[in-house]
């Protein structure tokens, strides 16, 4: 089974050059929670999605990662202090108004399959970075369409269905 | 170190030869490169690994050097003190233990900013004292971040603060710094001797720098900071891991002062910790942790090792020696002032610990000549201690601090939250110079003691 089964080809795409409020608006009126950002050409140039929006708005004492690699594992608990939501806020509004290509996960630091990609890469991309992948027509990064976790189960639900179907047909 | 096993040439009969300037040469080319490492960006240890094949190549080939002289010339004490160390922190850390001291401080302190300041200083200090005092910084500085974004109040004292307050600190103590772990080593200082000898000038050093921080940074020390408020959750989550490694590290202390009467290294003493505080967290294995040391540090002194081993058996440094000794013969307490500043100054500039390994055996082919060399030692960690704090580059806490103060500056938008190299030179070169004058006064003043010898 290729990825192309569980891939959703009409997507709601971002631009480059679109505000992060805008992007905001994108994901409310469409109810969606992630939007690839692609160019004039169609080309993927990252995906906007609220997990690296709340990461950006995360302290840097929690998110700097050049620490040297023998406290590499260094957690920092946000609990303890209390008072800080105004500052969080605060971030948000600071980052409105910025350009999605400077929020997003640009596609040289994300993953992305091709329609006869087998599905179960595509699951295992799904649990490492996250939903959704960006599916791709050619090496250019042309996009094609996504897939989520949702389209993803969607697809197996529906083969498991055809295979139940298939044993009674048989019985 | 074995250093001492390499045969001692009469420096009437030294003459520069092709071996020396062998060896001279990969040193001097291999120090360069490290040096250089934010030009060409090729890292520390992969120079330091090419350099030491490369001496150890040539030496067999030119008759001066070989791969078991190398291995000889490894102070395993050094890499496995660091290697537990750098292990048992990595156990501490995951505890939570760090960030609840950090707290409990910001709480004592009441929104007193200089007392904030204090407080911090010497939790970093004390810390450091034992652990490695860069692994500190790295661990405090975000929370320091933290607790001064709650209060409304610019971090740059306080991370400052705790960057020099940590360098300077971790000049008293044997294994407070990498310098002095191969300067004890090597010279085979004990824990006591050299806690007895540099305790109280560094202590005085350490005074001075909190009084010139709180000097340079009045105005940002006068402001009236938010009330704090705490809440629960988060921090101390492993309690148990974290008061078994406070044991351990209260008994390390113990067995460090007796390790001379135990005739114990120094790393049998830190093996020895790591061993019970891994008994003692026996549900976790050990990969974890040791997946946390630093490998990289630990290849970069054992390529050190072996590259100055070479230069060693040249007989390169003793020759450099030769030229230096006439100084130290004719006054050394002079000498022992100058060597202080020039290992200060190299080291706010340069890499101390390369500094530090290439001076080591040419102050070890005075010993051999008979000259007193132990004030000698206590000037080289002085100055390669307290020359970490003179510029942004002088040390990797250094480094750590300044870039991330840089990611806040960019994150809050806000300029001046940033650390500048200028700013570094405004506010912690004249700290760097106040220490070294400091020390230089004692060392002057109290010179007998110094020159006491050392065993």
């Amino acid at each position: 089974m290729a990825c192309s089964e569980a891939m959703i080809s009409e997507v709601i795409t971002g631009r480059p050059e679109m505000t992060v409020e805008e992007g905001l608006e994108l994901f409310s009126k469409h109810g969606i929670r992630a939007v690839p950002v692609v160019d004039d050409k169609n080309i993927v140039k990252g995906i906007f999605n609220f997990h690296h929006l709340l990461e950006d708005i995360l302290p840097v004492s929690v998110t700097f990662e050049e620490g040297i690699s023998r406290v590499k594992h260094l957690e920092i608990s946000l609990g303890g202090l209390s008072g800080e939501a105004p500052w969080v806020a605060h971030r948000l509004e600071m980052l409105l108004p910025k350009r999605l290509d400077e929020v997003m996960v640009a596609v040289t630091d994300m993953h992305t399959v091709k329609a006869d990609t087998p599905l179960r890469e595509g699951v295992r991309l799904l649990v490492k970075y996250g939903s959704p992948i960006a599916v791709v027509k050619d090496d250019e990064g042309t996009l094609a369409g996504i897939i989520s976790s949702q389209s993803a189960v969607k697809a197996l639900l529906k083969i498991k269905d055809e295979l139940s179907e298939a044993k009674s047909e048989e019985k | 170190m074995e250093h001492h096993s390499t045969e001692v040439m009469n420096y009437a009969d030294m003459a520069f030869n092709a071996p020396m300037m062998a060896s001279a040469i990969i040193l001097i080319i291999t120090f360069v490169a490290i040096f250089t490492e934010g030009i060409h960006k090729i890292h520390r240890t992969k120079v330091a690994m090419v350099g030491a094949g490369a001496m150890v190549f040539i030496g067999q080939m030119m008759g001066f050097y070989d791969p078991e002289a190398a291995v000889e010339a490894i102070d395993w004490n050094v890499v496995f003190l660091l290697g537990a160390m750098m292990t048992i922190v990595a156990i501490m850390i995951p505890t939570g233990g760090f960030q609840a001291l950090a707290y409990a401080i910001a709480r004592l302190s009441k929104g007193r900013l200089f007392l904030l300041m204090t407080l911090l200083g010497t939790a970093v200090t004390v810390i450091s004292l034992l652990l490695d005092n860069v692994t500190t910084v790295v661990i405090f500085g975000p929370l320091i971040v933290l607790i001064c974004q709650a209060l409304r109040v610019n971090p740059i004292p306080f991370l400052l603060a705790a960057a020099l307050l940590a360098d300077t600190g971790g000049v008293a103590t044997l294994v407070g710094d990498p310098p002095n772990l191969m300067i004890g080593s090597a010279a085979n200082i004990d824990f006591n001797t050299f806690f007895l000898r540099m305790g109280g000038i560094v202590f005085c050093a350490w005074i001075g720098t909190l009084f010139a921080l709180k000097f340079l940074f009045r105005e940002h020390l006068a402001v009236t900071p938010e009330k704090l408020t705490f809440s629960s959750g988060g921090m101390l989550t492993d309690k148990k891991t974290w008061y078994a490694a406070l044991g351990v590290l209260g008994l390390m202390v113990v067995l460090f002062i007796f390790h001379r009467a135990l005739h114990w290294e120094a790393w049998v003493v830190a093996v020895l910790g790591l061993t019970v505080l891994l008994l003692m967290t026996s549900k976790a294995s050990p990969d974890k942790y040791l997946a946390e040391v630093e490998l990289s540090l630990l290849l970069f002194f054992i390529s050190l090792f072996v590259m100055v081993g070479g230069v060693e058996h040249s007989h390169f440094l003793e020759y450099l020696g030769h030229f230096i000794m006439p100084l130290v013969e004719n006054d050394l307490l002079v000498a022992c002032i100058v060597l202080m500043w020039v290992a200060a100054i190299l080291s706010a500039a340069i890499d101390n610990i390369p500094f530090t390994a290439a001076f080591i055996p040419i102050i070890l082919s005075m010993e051999v000549q008979g000259i007193n060399v132990a004030p000698l030692w206590w000037s080289l960690a002085l100055g390669v201690g307290m020359g970490g704090n003179g510029t942004h580059l002088g040390s990797t806490a250094n480094v750590f601090i300044v870039t991330l103060t840089e990611r806040l500056a960019e994150k809050e938008n806000k300029p001046s939250l940033a650390i500048t190299p200028g700013m570094w030179f405004r506010k912690g070169t004249p700290v760097m110079i106040l220490t070294l004058i400091i020390s230089s006064i004692i060392m002057y003043t109290c010179f007998d003691f110094f020159a006491q010898p050392i065993h």
